[in-house]
């Protein structure tokens, strides 16, 4: 407790929003969301372990996401993670709200 | 909430979901390192970038962990997991601390179950906040026709009257003498109570004009008598040799209006089954009324008043001091109408010992967790440093104290339920049988036991080793504690006050039962035998019974070896007293301090050996319709006549006849023997027969004239139940109780003292070890080793020496209350007290002797080596 859980180049929250897009698209395991986002953000955005696991625990914690044990594409045991309704809702809302809060910067940055 | 839970599940899971997690990092990294290698690069630069690009596991496992803790809970949490491992590595703690709080908690809970069953008795029956209980001014109960007149007032609703009457059950060859209830018929209706197999009493059929011959049984008595058969509704039941038919079984667990002991059979009223049926100012029936809608308990007191008033104006010679204030009472409170002040003393005082014995069993947990907090002044002091909040730290010792109350009460809660369904000797056995067993009510209890217990155990310490100048303290490194060992003094001194109580009401209980087994009682009660006859009212109204006593008497007195014999209504502290008070029904007005009467036929007194002060005994002159008389004892001459002849004077009580004193007798003990000596009329057996006792004085001893005895009431009255028994053997209801009580108060002293003497061995094998260099040094100084056990012992005598001070303080304080049921000593009896604190300074020391042998065999170089 106490320290970051978020990459000092991430606006915190911003992480689990982005996770929820990610398995917006479908469910997906850890190491597919954290190559989906470094490779949907061209390179930028490298998640490492130790942010992406407490995301993704903290999602599992509200009850946005779902994780259930199935086979990887190389036939490995691995943990896939769906949206749930709940999770949907939550991604409107906070999508709603980081949209603002972006237009709400870039006015300050362009004044 | 469903936060929470999740949380919660997650901390179940918890050893998968972090095995889950782990595998699911490894496969990241595996994930990662393959495709590091299928780009081209070498295996070990692959594993090496993956672990530098995906950053620490551990920190990942740590957060992701977090995620599912709230603060508190993870708090909570880590307090139980640690309490549970310092508690492991300390089995000695904890297994006294079990024991202690085991034996506390179990005796609490086994008294809880008995006073559950006896005070806790609530009748079954519908709304019962509008079920009162109604007494006329002028006695207990109403007579039928009073009660007609009752019902007929539309005063309440719906009245019910109840009573018992005993009969024999069964024909000639298993024939028994039972106590059968007999009701109104509309009294199931009334109460709002189903039958579970056929029903109630039909109101036209079961009127006591029809002499209905009916039954409704309980549900123990269908099992066991009826052999739960279905088919039991129709069957018939001989009762006094008349066929009745079960028309309803009464549901499982329902509780009698009678009390925690109530008759298996009920049946209506008729002329059979209350032979006063007809007699208007004859007390038989207790009365319960439901309010209609709009009627209050007070309304009802003054309509039941003013009814009475009208009735004793018709029937001045029948209903006389009716229109005195009528009394009602709720229904709940009817089990214990004119129960004696005792019954309920006796009840608190076990509870008051078996608590002390709780609080003696905690403040030995207190006693060892206030040592381990010494021990644990540094970590607690660093704690705090670091931070931990001061409520954080006491949280984690009262979490430590849970844990051991736990561990008491899952060794007391099993320990009391297999306890009471143990076959045990005597009373005590009977009283555990009929408890319910477990049920709710109980583990309410229990938790609220555990709770107590915690707060006694874990508080003080925690808040004691967590004060700012303890850390202060420690901080500056000195080793204090002197305030400390000054409270565990206290607390044991404190122990040792309590045990002296339990031990003090130990031996006073013992001394009691046994002045009662000596006790002169007034009469010889190891000379007699005694005939008990289960004549039915019916078959032998009153002067027929006469008629049956005289023959046994003719007969009886032919045996060789009977010196006297002669006719009584009862058998004196024959525990008729104490069945009274369970039962409401069938008992005398027992308001106000009138005198008790009883009857007694001629060369009663002689056969009792009560000695005759003046006057002449009742004699064959006395008989039926002849001058009423009466015989009465020294202090009800000593009351009412102060200073006079009470010989020639009329005397009258009660609903009975004014009658003439012929005779004057010495006084004897009737109802218990702690009494004191009361007053009392003695009427003839033949002008006022009640049931049918025949008392036998013996020449030989009692027990070998039973047989003889036997043939003889056989020959006379072959189909009559009857018990033969001694004297003192119908008497032995009360000291059965009394050795039940001594044996209960007995085990109560015994497990206090073992407790407390726990207790003082903890703090002197504390105190042993805590001054080894300070022994150490006077050793090296010349003192002989006999010198410093005498030191330790001599601190243990002043513990007990002050806890046998307050103690003692505490009971004569205490001395009141407990003066009513002793026998022949004094509350304070010095007897008692003086062994008393010899066996608290012998366990004291008892306790000392293993502490003081190892503080005297403390080696001085090595002690003065380790400072």
């Amino acid at each position: 407790m106490g320290v970051s859980n978020q990459p000092p180049d991430l606006l915190p929250g911003t992480l689990d929003l982005l996770v929820l897009r990610t398995l917006q698209r479908g469910s997906m395991h850890g190491y597919g969301i954290a190559q989906y986002l470094r490779g949907s953000s061209g390179d930028v955005l490298q998640v490492g372990e130790s942010s992406l696991y407490p995301a993704l625990q903290r999602l599992l914690l509200q009850g946005w996401i779902e994780g259930a044990w199935g086979a990887s594409e190389n036939n490995r045991r691995a943990r896939y993670y769906t949206l749930t309704p709940a999770g949907r809702k939550q991604l409107a809302a906070e999508r709603r709200g980081f949209e603002r809060l972006i237009a709400a910067i870039q006015r300050v940055l362009e004044a | 909430m469903t936060i929470f839970l999740r949380r919660l599940a997650h901390l179940l899971r918890r050893p998968r979901v972090e095995r889950e997690l782990a595998d699911e990092l490894q496969f990241h990294r595996d994930m990662a390192r393959q495709e590091l290698e299928s780009s081209g690069m070498s295996a070990e630069d692959a594993e090496r970038l993956a672990r530098r690009v995906m950053g620490d596991v551990t920190l990942a496992r740590e957060e992701s962990r977090e995620v599912w803790m709230a603060p508190w809970l993870e708090g909570l949490w880590q307090d139980l997991r640690h309490g549970v491992a310092s508690l492991r590595r300390s089995p000695g703690l904890l297994v006294v601390s079990a024991l202690s709080v085991g034996l506390g908690i179990g005796l609490n809970i086994l008294l809880f179950m008995v006073a559950n069953m006896v005070y806790g008795h609530q009748p079954t029956m519908r709304e019962p906040d509008r079920v009162i209980g109604v007494e006329p001014g002028n006695a207990n109960q109403f007579s039928h026709p009073d009660y007609q007149d009752l019902v007929r007032s539309g005063i309440f609703a719906d009245a019910l009257g109840f009573g018992t009457a005993g009969l024999s059950l069964g024909s000639a060859d298993a024939m028994r003498h039972v106590n059968v209830a007999v009701v109104t018929s509309n009294f199931f209706d009334l109460l709002g109570v189903e039958m579970s197999l056929g029903g109630t009493f039909p109101p036209g059929a079961a009127a006591p004009a029809r002499e209905p011959r009916m039954a409704v049984v309980t549900y123990d008595f269908w099992q066991a008598r009826l052999h739960g058969d279905a088919r039991a509704v129709g069957e018939t039941l001989i009762l006094s040799e008349r066929p009745f038919m079960v028309v309803g079984v009464l549901p499982e667990g329902y509780r009698s209006v009678f009390g925690w002991v109530g008759p298996q059979i009920y049946v209506p009223v008729s002329s059979f089954t209350l032979p006063t049926l007809a007699e208007r100012g004859s007390p038989s029936l207790s009365v319960l009324g439901r309010l209609s809608p709009d009627g209050s308990a007070e309304q009802a007191q003054r309509e039941v008043t003013a009814l009475g008033a009208e009735l004793e104006r018709i029937h001045p010679d029948r209903d006389e001091g009716m229109g005195r204030p009528a009394s009602v009472f709720p229904a709940t409170a009817l089990q214990f109408r004119g129960t004696p002040g005792p019954f309920f003393l006796v009840g608190g005082l076990v509870w008051a010992s078996v608590s002390m014995v709780l609080v003696i069993a905690c403040i030995n947990v207190t006693g060892l967790l206030l040592a381990r907090a010494v021990l644990r002044r540094r970590e607690i002091a660093i704690r705090v440093a670091l931070g931990a909040g001061r409520a954080r730290v006491v949280q984690a010792m009262l979490v430590e104290a849970v844990l051991l109350v736990l561990s008491g009460a899952a060794v007391g809660l099993p320990g009391a339920l297999v306890l009471s369904r143990l076959p045990l000797p005597g009373a005590l056995g009977g009283l555990l049988e009929a408890t319910r067993g477990f049920e709710a009510s109980l583990l309410a209890y229990a938790l609220a036991l555990v709770v107590a217990s915690t707060l006694v155990c874990g508080l003080v310490p925690a808040l004691r080793a967590t004060r700012a100048d303890v850390v202060t303290e420690v901080r500056q490194g000195g080793e204090g504690g002197t305030s400390r060992l000054r409270f565990r003094h206290a607390m044991v001194a404190g122990q040792m006050a309590m045990s002296l109580v339990l031990v003090m009401l130990a031996l006073l209980s013992a001394r009691s039962e046994l002045h009662a087994s000596v006790a002169d009682p007034g009469f010889d009660i190891d000379r007699g035998v005694v005939v008990r006859l289960g004549l039915d009212a019916k078959q032998y109204p009153g002067e027929a019974r006469s008629r049956v006593g005289d023959r046994l008497v003719e007969q009886i007195e032919q045996l060789p070896g009977v010196s006297a014999v002669s006719v009584a209504g009862f058998v004196p502290l024959g525990g008729d007293a104490l069945a009274r008070s369970f039962h409401p029904a069938g008992r005398t007005d027992i308001r106000g301090p009138r005198p008790s009467t009883y009857s007694v036929g001629p060369g009663y007194f002689r056969t009792l050996g009560i000695p005759l002060r003046r006057g002449r005994d009742f004699d064959d002159r006395d008989a039926a319709g002849a001058p009423v008389v009466a015989i009465v004892d020294e202090t009800f001459a000593r009351t009412f006549f102060p200073g006079q002849d009470v010989i020639g004077r009329l005397v009258q009580t009660g609903g009975e006849p004014e009658a003439e004193v012929v005779g004057l007798v010495g006084d004897s003990r009737v109802d218990t023997m702690g009494e004191s000596a009361k007053s009392v009329i003695y009427y003839a057996f033949a002008q006022r027969p009640g049931s049918l006792v025949v008392h036998v004085r013996t020449l030989p001893p009692p027990a070998s004239m039973i047989s003889t005895v036997t043939r003889a009431v056989e020959h006379v009255v072959p189909t009559v139940p009857a018990s033969v028994e001694t004297l003192r053997g119908a008497t032995s209801l009360e000291l059965s109780l009394r050795r039940a009580g001594t044996l209960v108060m007995g085990v109560i002293g015994a497990v206090g003292l073992l407790l407390a003497a726990i207790g003082l061995y903890g703090v002197m094998a504390y105190l042993a070890a805590s001054r080894t260099v300070e022994v150490g040094i006077r050793m090296a100084l010349g003192a002989s080793v006999g010198r410093i056990r005498r030191d330790v012992l001599e601190q243990a005598l002043l513990l007990v020496a002050s806890g046998s001070v307050i103690g003692s303080a505490a009971v004569i304080g205490l001395a009141p209350a407990f003066r009513t049921v002793l026998v022949g000593i004094g509350p304070l009896d010095p007897l008692s007290l003086a062994a008393a604190v010899v066996l608290l300074a012998a366990a004291g020391l008892a306790a000392a002797l293993l502490p003081a042998q190892r503080a005297a065999r403390v080696e001085p170089l090595r002690a003065l080596r380790h400072t």
